[in-house]
């Protein structure tokens, strides 16, 4: 049974209604909820690459294409879209 | 340049297209970066991984199964932590996007929400002028200091 701590937070009433209303539908208590939904945040920052791990310097240079200028952001997407979109 | 830096970061397109190119007119200054930058932890979000395969397999013709592998490899040898838009990813983007008035910002300010609702407030990107306007992220152009 890991250690539990008691602590005090300070939330928008909106987002605290609406986090009861979610805990109760799913039948667990408020605790239990937001422990779940602070869990799935902190995972999310730590999602890792799971592939054998090389010398970092290694991965370097790999290719060997002579880039000089990479299209915009807005140029990449852009083209895309107005293909999609027939024009 | 070692202590200037530390701390979260997100890495945009740009840069890990000119690290893993060795003939880039940039590569020297990537090689440079990644391998003296030790205080870093790196963050990238699925987009960019997306830009930066069709930037090499788009434009340059590089074989997907070669892109995926390699980018992958560098990704997990550097350690990044891979990022996606949150469910308030969007209303953050429309909160960025209607603050500001510069016009055609759409998916330059969606990347910059997506790295601010995951709390990543700094970005190493070549475009920093693409960023100035918002003020909640610190954009750097990490080149200009190797």
């Amino acid at each position: 049974m890991k250690k539990l701590i008691r602590t005090t937070i300070t939330v928008p009433e909106d987002i605290y209604k609406q986090a009861k209303i979610k805990a109760s539908l799913a039948q667990e208590s408020f605790s239990a909820y937001v422990t779940e939904a602070l869990y799935e945040k902190i995972n999310q920052l730590k999602n890792k690459l799971l592939v054998k791990k090389v010398a970092p310097e290694k991965t370097l240079g790999v290719f060997s294409l002579g880039i000089k200028k990479i299209p915009k952001r807005k140029n990449l997407y852009e083209n895309y879209v107005q293909r999609k979109l027939g024009r | 340049m070692k202590t200037m830096f530390k701390g979260s970061w997100g890495v945009d397109s740009n840069i890990v297209i000119y690290a893993l190119d060795r003939k880039s007119m940039f590569f020297n200054k990537a090689r440079k970066f990644f391998s003296e930058v030790k205080e870093i932890n790196f963050y990238i979000t699925q987009q960019n991984i997306v830009e930066i395969e069709k930037v090499f397999v788009g434009f340059y013709k590089v074989k997907k199964e070669a892109v995926i592998s390699n980018l992958e490899t560098f990704l997990s040898a550097f350690n990044f932590s891979i990022i996606s838009p949150l469910p308030t990813t969007l209303s953050y983007y429309h909160k960025l996007i209607l603050s500001y008035s510069k016009k055609d910002v759409f998916f330059d300010f969606y990347l910059a929400a997506t790295y601010l609702d995951n709390q990543i407030d700094n970005l190493f990107t070549v475009n920093t002028k693409d960023f100035l306007a918002i003020k909640e992220l610190q954009v750097v152009n990490p080149f200009s200091y190797f």
